[in-house]
């Protein structure tokens, strides 16, 4: 069964270019592709932490039985899912798969999969944080002005994010800015002024070799 | 309408057909994760947007609040929707000295299900968070990041020892003189049936003299129900829930050394 995943892994994500969004694949009926998806949908929807996954037993065992070779051709979405159920594949993996699956899942899911603006402390947080090779990735994002959404039920997060026009290009900042020691105000509620030392975090980054 | 309230706030009933209580609505609980999905939200009634303003007089000075559904949920596009409040307090004694804010409590659940009480519940992901609740009635004090604000008064924060509004929307007021505001919009998710009850207590900053409080919420179940800001009188249950969320709050948030103020006038 799950050489037969792979194979639909191997024919629907082909390695010289991963699709660039996670969006659920309805020609792969298999359980294992269907759990992922489900999983996917869960951490949109109503999860924001891997271990609150429904099935996270089942899905454990589902990404222990993937190959690294599976592991690296799934889905964006799906692959952020599977490193944060099991961190530690991401050791064997080509480092521009693991960003990948996190820059997208930083630039998709719900904001709380990050903490709180002002307070990226999850556990997916801290893995990007400190994950070799996110600064181009997360650079890209500063560019990106969606703004965010949080799934939890404390009204005074979701209410300053809206208020504040809190966007993906913050969070990536404010993850640049922790990566390399950085003054970067998530808490500060003029966007203007957020932009500013968005564009200023930029240029210092972009001055690094 | 109070009977409305009572019954969906959990408190006294006048008719005892009609009685709601939470800890009995078990049986419809979906542990995090296993409610409704967008899909079967799709066939709701679908909810009024609009806003509508209450005048609620307290002993202390009236209250004016705009209240509603700023922009209702999708499930079509998987959008969700903001519900909006506003709250104005002018206080008109001027018997009192220094500042005025709000302490808020929140509950939340899943619509028809138990209240979310302790981590891994649905919008309890965090420690922090779980720490912040009480873990019998799922109340907690309501600030979107305790050490970051270091202060229990919705929309403030501490900045050199001195509690201020930490944006715009937000004002400190004072007795006889400036009108305390506050403004919330909670979420109302596309995927799945919620429910938040709130109490927002009108306290002296200083001593935690209480100057009111008012409850307030929505049901987002098969219909949407919203639960019209009220004036909680003395002896409402829900005072007990916001007693115990503040008392958590003392012992477990507002630590010696964490440099988070406690909730004032609690025997601290």
């Amino acid at each position: 069964m799950i050489r037969a995943f792979l194979a639909l892994c191997l024919v629907g994500c082909p390695r010289a270019s991963p699709p660039p969004s996670s969006e659920p694949d309805v020609t792969d009926p298999s359980p294992e592709a269907s759990a992922l998806r489900r999983a996917v949908t869960a951490a949109r929807e109503s999860h924001v932490r891997a271990e609150f996954l429904p099935d996270f037993g089942a899905l454990t065992a589902l990404i222990d039985d993937l190959e690294d070779e599976g592991l690296a051709r799934l889905p964006a979405l799906e692959r952020f899912i599977a490193l944060e159920v099991r961190p530690e594949r991401a050791r064997q993996l080509p480092q521009s798969t693991v960003v990948g699956a996190y820059a997208e899942a930083l630039r998709t899911l719900p904001a709380d999969w990050w903490g709180m603006h002002g307070a990226l402390t999850s556990p997916a947080a801290k893995r990007l944080r400190e994950m070799p090779g996110a600064d181009p990735a997360l650079l890209r994002l500063l560019d990106d002005t969606t703004a965010i959404h949080y799934l939890e039920d404390d009204g005074e997060a979701s209410t300053e994010a809206e208020d504040w026009s809190i966007t993906v290009a913050d969070l990536a900042a404010e993850l640049l800015a922790l990566r390399h020691d950085l003054a970067f105000d998530a808490w500060q509620p003029d966007p203007a002024v957020r932009t500013e030392t968005r564009r200023a975090l930029a240029q210092q980054l972009g001055a690094r070799p | 309408m109070l009977n409305k309230l009572q019954r969906l706030f959990g408190g006294r009933q006048e008719s005892p057909s009609e009685e709601f209580d939470i800890r009995s609505a078990g049986q419809h609980f979906a542990p995090y994760g296993n409610g409704a999905r967008a899909e079967d939200l799709a066939g709701h009634d679908a909810i009024p947007e609009g806003t509508t303003t209450t005048i609620l007089d307290l002993a202390a000075g009236t209250l004016e609040i705009e209240h509603g559904v700023q922009t209702a949920p999708d499930p079509e596009t998987r959008t969700s929707g903001r519900y909006f409040l506003r709250a104005e307090l002018e206080v008109a004694e001027a018997a009192g000295e220094g500042d005025i804010g709000f302490v808020q409590t929140v509950k939340a659940g899943e619509s028809g299900g138990e209240w979310s009480t302790d981590r891994g519940d649905r919008g309890i992901s965090t420690d922090e968070r779980a720490l912040r609740t009480d873990p019998e009635t799922g109340m907690r004090v309501d600030r979107g990041n305790s050490e970051r604000y270091k202060t229990p008064f919705y929309g403030t924060k501490k900045e050199d020892d001195e509690i201020v509004p930490k944006d715009h929307n937000n004002s400190l007021g004072s007795f006889g003189g400036a009108t305390v505001r506050m403004r919330d919009r909670p979420t109302i998710p596309f995927s799945y049936n919620k429910k938040m009850t709130f109490t927002t207590t009108a306290m002296a900053v200083d001593d935690g003299r209480e100057l009111g409080t008012f409850a307030w919420g929505f049901d987002h179940g098969r219909r949407w129900e919203e639960f019209t800001p009220t004036v909680l009188d003395a002896g409402h249950p829900l005072f007990d829930e916001r007693d115990r969320a503040m008392d958590r709050w003392n012992e477990h948030i507002a630590l010696e050394g964490s440099g988070i103020d406690p909730i004032p006038g609690r025997g601290d």
